[in-house]
Order: structure tokens, then sequence, then C-alpha cells
């Protein structure tokens, strides 16, 4: 692999911005799609990364089940009163409870190591119209005849298909699926409803509204639309593990696990989610090439080891710090690197630290899409800084012969 | 090949002001005018003309954007889109939104406002990518307001353009019920994925 630095295509500002992308440039003026570098991947490297994804997709969903079965919850710091809606949901996982789509994060040099999986975003993955449309017209503008490791739109179209088989009410357009987010919330409304677009184009009906204003009928237990219509199907750009402590987080519980209402991404999916469950896949499977040292307890890590703590349900790299450890699990001296936010209250994991790709003083983390338990996409986050955070700089890839 | 053979059905327009989502705190009912002589029969003319140029200009910024007339109508409804570049000045030509049917003026938190308005394929009244109304209008009720409007049923611009038509009648949009409560804590916090 190689980061080649490129010149950026004239007035790649307005083309983002027709393409519907006019994120491109921070509120600072610093631009967060950055096309004057690109990575070239030979295939085989691609093939290591995808191979990787659906190797370390596969621990993942085991490790879910582990939870399930055992009752983990407190371990991946989640309630044990949503157990019943996570339960209810992983019988059905193959089926009516069927996940939509995630996004790994992996760190790789291509030096000959495998590349190692840091985290799995697998509710509210961020940069997915970056990966799907806007690196996808980058490359057909530049290199037409390149290819991209990207079926992300039709990976995803053929997940709400499979949908759609699931639930005949939904085939026959009698049931819509409504897609919700914050409002006003540009990224988040814009990605829904590119979502949405692909549902449409898969032959649902589909409903966009702020998912503010969802309702909840306590005759009939069911969540409402802003038509006072009920929701049968929400896929919802929003956290699952937010949503249940929410006004109404026990009734949408219960109603999930009734099957009531069906979620996208399903509740077996907060487990999913949670960084805790890097530490049961390291328990679960020690010394995986693909994996690194993950755990609840920072005592476990040799005397001089540098190790990455987060929130266990962190998001954006917001409180993550990597520090050296002493024998007793003590930082020595003062972090290497850390950020600051909101997470501090469920419990931390701690985890091995391994560099990231670098070039030019530019850290990259491989954001794997799969879709279901297919790779099907790259989206590459870069930084100055060691922790990618929610303005890491997004670069485009292709694959190439050197 | 490891790419999508095509991508974007949907250019994204994005950018969706949002006029009901605040529960019992937002407005609860907007008068829908087809055109600014409906308008004018309620309101005073200057306010009506104002409104006008103001959601035009929201709906030139905030219109939901589709890579092709099909993939509009998909969404919007048969014969419900035009062109992106009529009217607009600018464009490839190849983008197409949804043909405006209306605007409002109404109340909110941060004072008055004025908002374009189309419907969908359900017959919901739309504002930029957000569903404002609580129940579809019947097809034949949307119909009369496109008339109304002078907006697809215009050959030359299909844009609404004063003037153009003035059968339509204002209509209204409510909302009401118990909030579920959901969105607070990222609310808080400024929510942005993973």
């Amino acid at each position: 692999m190689e980061r080649v630095r490129t010149a950026p295509r004239p007035q790649w500002q307005a083309k983002l911005d027709e393409i519907g992308f006019p994120f491109h440039t921070d509120a600072d003026g610093t631009a967060y799609w950055d096309e004057s570098a690109y990575w070239r991947f030979s295939l085989a490297e691609i093939e290591t990364l995808e191979e990787a994804a659906e190797e370390v997709y596969r621990l993942c969903e085991k490790a879910v089940g582990h939870v399930v079965t055992r009752g983990l919850y407190e371990a991946v710091g989640l309630p044990r009163w949503a157990a019943p809606a996570i339960e209810a949901s992983w019988k059905e996982r193959d089926g009516r409870d069927m996940a939509l789509y995630a996004r790994f994060d992996f760190a790789w040099d291509g030096k000959g190591g495998p590349p190692k999986a840091l985290e799995l975003n697998a509710e509210t993955p961020t940069s997915l119209y970056e990966t799907a449309v806007a690196q996808w017209c980058w490359l057909q503008d530049v290199h037409p005849d390149a290819d991209q490791f990207n079926s992300l739109e039709e990976a995803l179209v053929e997940r709400w298909q499979a949908r759609m088989q699931a639930f005949p009410a939904l085939a026959s357009q009698a049931e819509a699926v409504h897609f919700a987010c914050l409002m006003p919330h540009p990224e988040d409304e814009a990605t829904i409803a590119y979502l949405q677009t692909l549902a449409l184009r898969a032959g649902m009906t589909t409903k966009a509204m702020p998912i503010q204003a969802i309702r909840y009928d306590d005759a009939s237990g069911c969540f409402l639309d802003d038509a006072g219509l009920p929701i049968r199907q929400l896929m919802k750009l929003y956290p699952w593990d937010w949503m249940i402590r929410e006004e109404t987080g026990r009734e949408l519980v219960t109603a999930a696990a009734q099957g009531r209402i069906r979620m996208i991404e399903p509740a077996w999916k907060m487990v999913m989610a949670s960084k805790g469950l890097f530490a049961l896949l390291w328990e679960l499977n020690p010394g995986h090439p693909n994996l690194l040292q993950t755990s609840l307890d920072r005592t476990g890590f040799p005397a001089g080891a540098t190790v990455v703590a987060k929130p266990l349900l962190g998001r954006e790299g917001s409180n993550v710090s990597i520090a050296t450890l002493d024998a007793a699990g003590l930082p020595i001296g003062q972090p290497i690197a850390q950020t600051e936010g909101p997470y501090v209250d469920e419990g931390w994991v701690y985890q091995s630290f391994t560099p990231l790709a670098e070039a030019d003083g530019n850290h990259a983390v491989f954001g794997v899409w799969m879709a279901g338990g297919k790779p099907c996409g790259l989206g590459i986050r870069e930084d100055r800084a060691l922790i990618t955070g929610n303005t890491s700089r997004f670069v485009p890839h292709m694959i190439a012969p050197p | 090949m490891k790419r999508s053979r095509t991508v974007a059905a949907l250019l994204l327009g994005g950018i969706s002001p949002l006029l009901f989502a605040c529960g019992e705190d937002g407005p609860e009912e907007a008068t829908v005018y087809p055109s600014v002589e409906a308008c004018t029969a309620e309101k005073p003319a200057s306010d009506c003309a104002e409104a006008f140029t103001a959601a035009r200009q929201e709906h030139l910024a905030g219109a939901p954007r589709f890579a092709s007339r099909e993939a509009c109508e998909a969404e919007m409804g048969d014969g419900a889109c035009t062109p992106a570049n009529e009217g607009m000045g600018s464009g490839t030509g190849s983008i197409f939104v949804p043909a405006l049917v209306g605007f409002m003026i109404g109340r909110s938190l941060t004072g008055g406002y004025a908002q374009p308005v189309y419907f969908d394929r359900q017959g919901y009244a739309r504002s930029g990518n957000t569903r404002i109304a609580e129940t579809p209008l019947p097809p034949q009720r949307r119909d009369e307001i496109r008339q109304g409007s002078g907006g697809v049923s215009s050959s030359s611009g299909s844009y609404y353009r004063p003037g153009s038509g003035n059968s339509g009648k204002s209509f209204t949009v409510t909302t009401s019920g118990r909030s579920a409560g959901f969105g607070s804590t990222g609310s808080s916090r400024g929510f942005s994925g993973s």
C-alpha cells in the first residue's frame, strides 16, 4: 500500500456539492474530504483486509452469542433489563432481526503483519456517503479504469431486499420502514436520506422523520410517527443504548421484545456495538492474529506496555487516551495522546496500542464496511494525531498495481 | 470488480429546516398557500410576496435532489418532479427536484418562517427532506393544489410562479400526540455517529 500525493480535482468542492456532499469542509475551514492524496492498494492487500474483516465479524457474532446465552450484559456496559429485546432479536438474527451494516476500524501498515481490528462500529457507523458515493465519484472522475473496494451501495440494496423477503408486508408495501435521526442535523439527515433511497430502490415504502417526533401510545403499546400511524419498522441513526435510557426506553424494550416494532439495527446490535465486546473477543480467542490484547482490567498488560483506554460506550474518538503502563497498570508520566468528551460514566476498555498506517505524518485508520456479515467497502480516515476522531479527514483509495 | 456498477440514486439536497420536531414547544399548525393570490386572500400582500420569495430561495437551496426523473418520481410521485436547473440558472441538467406546490407561513420559536412545500408519493406534504403533514392528502386534492400552484402543470417553467393559475385554496397541516422522548441524550451531546 502507498499514500500517493496528487492534485485535487479543479473545483472539487463544487463537484462534491453537486453530488450532495456539502460536508467536505469543516466549520473552521479545514478540509474534511481530502483528495490531495489517496491510498493505493494491491488487490492482494484488499483481499487480506476483506478476509480479516469477515473472520473478525464471525468472531464478533460468536461473542454476542456468548453474552446473550450467559447474560453477561454488565461486561458490555448494558443494563440487564434490556435483555428481553436483545434476546428476542438474537433469536431472529438470520431473519426478521437481521443486521444491516457495520464498520470495522483496522490498523495495518501492510509490512508483513496481519491487519488488527481496533473496534467494530456496529450501530451508527459514520462516513457512509463518503465511502459509498463521494469516493466512487472521485474515482470515476480521476481514474475511471481503476478499481475500488466499494460495493457498499449494491450490498446495502441487497440487504434491504433480503429484509423485504423476511417481511411480506414490506414487499407488498402494506407497511413502511420509518427512518429517524436527530433533526436538525444536516449530516445525519443526509445519511438517512441516502439509506432511504437505497431502501426505496429495493422497492420499499419509506418515511423519514425526526427521532424527537416519535410518539408512544400507551393504550396500544405502539410507537407512532408524526402522522399518528404505527411504526412497525424503524431505522434509527441513533444509538440503542441512549434510546433505552430515554423517556420511553423501557416501552421500547418491551415492544421490540414482543415484535411489535422491528428495529434497524436490531437490539442485539447494542451488544456488538459495545467496545467491551473486544475484551470478550480476546478472552475467547487469545492471541488471534487479527485481534489486539483487550481487557476491562488494565492490570493484565506487561509492564511498559503502551495501552489505549476507551469508554465502553464511547463514540467519535472521544475520551480516548494512550499511555504507557507500569506493572500495576498505572500510567507512567503523561498520556502520549488523549481526547476530551462526554463519555465518562459507563466504564472503560483497555487495548494494546498498535500503530496505524503512517505516511508524511498522517495516521490512517482503515474502515472496512460490512453489509450483514459480508465485507463490501473501505473508507479511510486520516489524522495528524494518533487518535482518530470525528474531524479526521476522509481520504479516498483505489486498487491499482504499483 | 470490487466497486459498485453505479451509485447515488439520490443526490442529497440534505439540509432541511425543522418545523415540527420539538413536540409541544413547536408550532402545531401551519397554512400552506399554493399561490401568492391564495395567500393575499388571508394576509397582507407584502407578507405573502416576502414569504414566497423566502420559500422559493429555500426550495432552490434545500429541495431533495435526485439523479434522474425516475428516482425522483419513485419517491415524490408520478409527474411530481422537474429538472433542477430550470429556473435555477445553473446545474448540469441531469438533476431532478420535486416541483414546488406551495409555501407556508408560520410561527416558530425563532420567529416567523416561510417554507416550500411539495408532496411525496404517499401524499404527505413535505418541506426539504422533512415530512410536515400529519395525514396524507388524497390524490385528487393533491392534483387540484398542483394545478392551482402552476407547478407541474406548467410546460415552460415547472416552478411555482406568482400569478400563474391561482385557483388553489390554502390548507393546513397539523401534528399532535405524546412524545416518546427520544433524542434527548444526543441533543445534549451533539451526536454524530461513530
